[in-house]
């Protein structure tokens, strides 16, 4: 039965270490942890050899008089062993009190790693490698923790282990880890080999190897039988044997699968509280809530520290507020046949405002990658945006505080919404896009695709049919590539998986989106398509194009490289200058001299004329235009920024504001709507967008106009719902028109406008 | 069908209903009519050309407001510049004409900071603080008084002047709010904003513009991602009988007896209003719109008529 006492407890991962003071004793059962450890005391190695095996109670039996051990370093590992963490932690204090024996604070950090306190293990192995800087125990313990959260540092450090210490059992197969989930797997393979007869000599089991050989082989698409079979017959309890190669499912975008290898081993072990969580993540992902929540509470049950746990069961009571529309996607060519379900789930405080731009785009994107892609949606496909972005955080990785803006589990996309972030922070629709074409790559190739092609086709959509015609390089971008930093394609993935240097997972999504164009432009988007279809037969990269552009990863390398070079070679050796050309223009504007404002930005729009973000030379040129009284530059200015991407919402504001005054209409309400994919929450610009439409007879974009405004007005909803009546009267919907005035009058009886069409309305004349 | 009633019909027929609500509505508008409101705006000093211009621009927005409710332009007095000193301000509270004035206002707009020994105005010369006011407010008779600190750390006034039957509105809700405030620039803009007056009615009440401003503040904080520093706090419950400024036609007809009756029958339409919308739930949704349609045609009829009367056009 689960308790509401996850609700108390904090989002944050680093309040755990709080509630071990609190909740002291937990009957935890994690995952079975096999000792490699030289330094486990020979007292408990006897009894681990029954916890191999699966004999619990005799493990129990063993370890429980160990508890009196006069010892407090192996009182305090056997108290963890049983799960008592007061009692472990309480005693690994008092031994750290006692001694500097660099064995106690390493078996005390293993401790907070089973409690899912990594930052705090961490500041544990390194009090003892400030002490003794070559503590083998210590260093394999600081890579452990740090692989848990995919930093790259994990491998090299691991590396430099086995180089000193070739015979460590417990640094190869973390060593093998990695290499798995960087599909390394001949390197895996080898790794486990040399690890396999040191377990042997040391009389240690080999159901981790197993577990990691299943691993290779789904990666390989082969069965795994053999090793499961192999790891049951030593031990039929253990759950691992599932649970470890499904985590390599879930690097591969394969949910569903992973949910039956996880429903396996809790099958298989039903105390192991790792795959219930990963489960009811998992279920979560392909949109089982019920499961879902079941296998949480039982995760919450066996293992109450675990955050992920805590932070998924959480945001399950939150997400039950959500609101839960959906829209059939017709066929463009085809009026009588839909094309699919779109389900969305919105915040409530989200839904009016946002709900009818999610499902224009969402509908245009639908039907745009069904045609492009050859694939027809097999089952409803689910949108969720979250105003709060930890929730979003909760929901797709189970912990707050990463930095992604969209997620994709096949048919269930996730996001921020446009109020997670501060205004203007994201373009909101062009991440929607992104995703949704990852719903569709991610589903034609049943999830066999890698994650660069994922990616790139992704980035590619967003600048081939995206609502933002951006093609900007960020500037790191082009210091890689000037650092000769890309990644040969075949490499690609690594870039994503086990980054090398900060900020190269953003340089790898560009790589990857240019490589997809690339191949676009020279052979074709059927190339691209050609491609995917070859991932869904699970063949590699090298063999895909092959198939696709008759040339292998290497050859392909070399002439991708010899385009790139030709579009931005220059300017990325010359960025330099090109940021001091940038300093000149700011020391212009700040000595206020618009005319050298005005040839200094010209010059630097030249350099690089796809720059329309933060630093781009067209907004201070509008400026410097507006500054010597030449609007109409200044607009011209600002509609070829707009046009090539450009979206900062403030001016994009300035543009309309200049374009009304213009009496542009038609351009004013244009730039609007591109406001409203990255600003949604502008009360005066629906509100004027609405105007405009019903001005010129469009009730239908006028009524999504006034509903927007609606949800942005909740103190004051009368001129929305007056705008909303005058729509359906636009549409001959005169009763309706008639409820929505009453409606607005209800909230503002003096309301002039309003009166008079409530008054019109029942002469039954015609309104202006 | 279409439902209409006569005005005399629904004063009958509603005649039985009408409740405190319509009391403190005949109260509100009587006042607006006849109570001689006074006050004094105050645009303290900038200590830059941007809050300086800021602080002007929102002074003149609000006292013009202010002056909507009276014929007297000089009932209000705004003090900018270098005329908002420690000084001027005193000698204006202490006037008779507005110490006994039926209704009486103060806006501070500006910077203002706060420690345990009390709050302090930023002015040209010696500041203002928080004793000056207390001791000269206590000198203001009017029945009626409200006072807007629209000051950085103004929520160290709020406890200290605190009175039955002063309205106090502060940007901040304690002296620890440091920080410049954007809550005035909203009580500006709905002086400007026929969104403000959420009944359309064309009376501004304190209610509405407290409710206008502080959602205003609240959403720009929201929207930019901001962490909030400052929150806007308000002493009074009785909120919507205080008229803040006429707005629109209202604006425009000044003292015109004519619009004055049909302002008089319009009153009592409004408590009809009032009355039928609190019985909403009982009534059910049906019967409810049934005798809000015929009620509201007679608002929208008698409005046209008070247009006529004051010339009104459409901006």
């Amino acid at each position: 039965m689960m308790t509401s006492c996850y609700k108390r407890l904090s989002l944050r991962l680093s309040l755990c270490l709080g509630l071990i003071a609190l909740i002291g004793f937990s009957p935890a059962v994690h995952a079975l942890r096999i000792h490699y450890s030289e330094t486990r005391f020979d007292e408990l190695k006897a009894c681990d050899a029954m916890a191999y095996t699966g004999d619990r109670d005799g493990f129990t039996q063993c370890v429980e008089p160990l508890l009196d051990h006069e010892d407090v370093l192996l009182r305090a590992d056997a108290a963890a062993a049983l799960g008592d963490v007061r009692n472990a932690n309480k005693w690994y204090r008092e031994a750290a009190a006692q001694s500097e024996d660099p064995r106690i604070k390493t078996h005390w950090a293993q401790l907070y790693i089973d409690t899912h306190q990594l930052s705090d293990a961490i500041s544990l192995y390194r009090e003892v490698l400030l002490m003794n800087a070559d503590y083998t125990p210590a260093l394999i313990g600081v890579a452990e923790a740090t692989m848990q959260s995919f930093e790259g540092a994990a491998k090299e450090s691991l590396q430099q282990v086995v180089l000193k210490n070739p015979d460590n059992v417990k640094a190869l197969i973390l060593l093998a880890r990695i290499e798995i989930e960087l599909q390394n797997l001949t390197r895996a393979r080898g790794l486990l080999n040399r690890a396999e007869p040191l377990l042997e000599a040391q009389g240690l089991p080999l159901l981790e190897v197993y577990a990691l050989r299943a691993g290779v082989q789904l990666l390989e698409a082969k069965p795994i039988d053999e090793w499961v079979n192999k790891a049951l017959a030593y031990n039929p309890n253990y759950g691992d044997i599932y649970a470890i190669p499904a985590h390599y499912y879930i690097i591969t975008y394969r949910y569903r699968e992973a949910v039956n290898l996880y429903q396996k081993a809790v099958d298989t072990d039903p105390l192991l509280a790792t795959a219930h969580r990963d489960l009811g993540i998992n279920f979560l992902r392909i949109n089982n809530v019920f499961s879902a929540r079941y296998h949480l509470q039982q995760a919450y049950e066996l293992d109450p520290f675990d955050a992920q746990t805590v932070n998924t069961l959480r945001f399950l009571d939150k997400a039950d507020a959500m609101q839960i529309s959906s829209v059939d996607v017709p066929d463009p060519d085809n009026a009588e046949r839909t094309l699919g379900r779109v389900l969305f789930r919105l915040d409530k405080e989200d839904v009016d405002s946002l709900e009818p731009y999610v499902i224009d785009l969402a509908t245009r994107a639908v039907q745009v990658f069904s045609k492009r892609y050859d694939f027809t949606l097999k089952q409803p496909m689910i949108v969720e945006l979250y105003h709060e972005h930890d929730d979003f955080a909760v929901r797709t990785v189970s912990t707050p505080g990463i930095g992604l803006l969209g997620v994709t589990f096949g048919y269930l996309t996730a996001m921020d919404s446009p109020k997670a972030r501060a205004q203007g922070d994201f373009h909101w629709g062009s991440t929607l896009w992104h995703e949704i074409a990852h719903v569709f790559t991610l589903e034609a190739s049943d999830h066999l695709l890698p994650r660069w092609f994922s990616e790139g086709l992704s980035v590619y959509e967003e600048w081939q049919t995206g609502p933002l015609p951006n093609r900007e390089l960020p500037i790191d971008t082009l210091i890689a590539l000037a650092k000769q930093q890309f990644l040969p394609i075949r490499q690609l993935d690594w870039g994503f998986v086990r980054p090398s240097y900060n900020g190269q997972v953003h340089v790898s999504y560009m790589q990857a989106g240019l490589i997809c164009d690339f191949i676009a432009q020279e052979w074709g988007h059927q190339a691209l398509v050609s491609m995917l279809k070859s991932f869904a037969k699970g063949e590699s990269t090298n063999s895909a194009l092959l198939k696709a552009i008759q040339m292998d990863g290497q050859e392909f390398d070399v002439l991708f490289n010899e385009h790139i070079e030709s579009l931005y070679g220059e300017l990325s050796r010359s960025l330099d200058e090109y940021q001091v050309a940038g300093k000149q223009i700011g020391r212009a504007v700040n000595a206020e001299d618009w005319v050298s404002v005005e040839y200094l930005a010209e010059d630097f729009i030249e350099q690089y004329p796809q720059r329309v973000g933060p630093g781009n030379g067209y907004e201070v040129l509008a400026h410097a235009q507006r500054q010597q009284n030449d609007i109409e530059k200044a607009i011209q200015t600002l509609l070829t920024w707009q046009s090539l991407g450009g979206h900062n919402p403030s001016t994009l504001q300035e543009l309309i504001r200049a374009l009304r005054e213009a009496g542009r209409e038609a351009q004013a309400a244009r730039i609007m709507e591109a406001l409203n994919w990255v600003s949604p929450y502008n009360e005066e610009e629906h509100q004027w967008l609405g105007e405009y439409y019903l001005s010129t007879n469009n009730a239908a974009k006028a009524l999504r106009e006034f509903d927007a405004l609606e949800g942005l007005q909740a103190d004051d909803p009368a001129t929305a719902l007056l705008g909303k009546a005058r729509a359906s009267l636009l549409l001959g919907e005169n009763a309706k028109a008639k409820r929505q005035v009453l409606y607005a009058l209800e909230n503002a009886p003096f309301y002039r406008q309003a009166q008079r069409l409530l008054l019109e309305l029942n002469e039954g004349e015609q309104v202006d | 069908m279409v439902f209409t009633a006569s005005l005399e019909t629904l004063v009958k027929i509603n005649s039985t209903i009408f409740s405190l609500s319509l009391l403190s509505l005949l109260f509100a508008v009587s006042e607006v009519a006849l109570a001689k409101s006074m006050g004094i705006v105050v645009s303290g000093l900038g200590g830059s050309a941007q809050y300086e211009e800021q602080f002007v621009e929102q002074g003149q927005t609000i006292v013009d407001g202010l002056r909507s409710l009276e014929n007297d332009a000089s009932a209000f007095t705004w003090l900018s510049a270098n005329d908002a000193t420690k000084e001027n301000i005193l000698a204006e509270l202490s006037k008779p004409a507005v110490k006994n004035a039926d209704v009486f206002f103060l806006v501070l707009l500006g910077h203002g900071v706060s420690n345990a020994e009390g709050w302090w105005f930023n002015l040209s010369g010696p500041d203002l603080n928080s004793n000056d006011l207390v001791t000269a407010l206590n000198q203001i008779t009017a029945p009626k008084q409200v006072v807007v600190a629209a000051t950085s750390a103004s929520g160290a006034l709020l406890p200290v002047l605190s009175q039955p039957g002063r309205a106090v509105v502060t940007a901040t809700k304690s002296g620890g709010e440091i920080n410049a405030v954007r809550f005035p620039q909203y009580v500006a803009e709905a002086l400007l904003s026929a969104n403000a007056d959420a009944d359309r009615n064309e009376l501004l009440t304190l209610a509405e513009l407290w409710r206008y401003a502080n959602s205003k503040t609240q959403e720009y904080y929201k929207k930019e991602k901001l962490l909030a520093s400052e929150h806007a706090r308000i002493n009074s419950a009785n909120l919507e009988s205080l008229v803040i400024a006429k707005m629109g036609a209202l604006k425009a007809a000044k003292d015109n007896p004519e619009v004055a009756e049909l302002l008089d029958q319009r009153l009592q339409l409004e408590a009809a209003f009032l009355s039928l919308k609190a019985k909403k739930t009982a009534l059910g949704i049906t019967r409810f719109y049934e005798q809000l349609e015929p009620l509201l045609i007679d608002i929208a009829v008698l409005q046209q008529k008070i247009d006529a009367a004051t010339g009104w056009v459409e901006p």
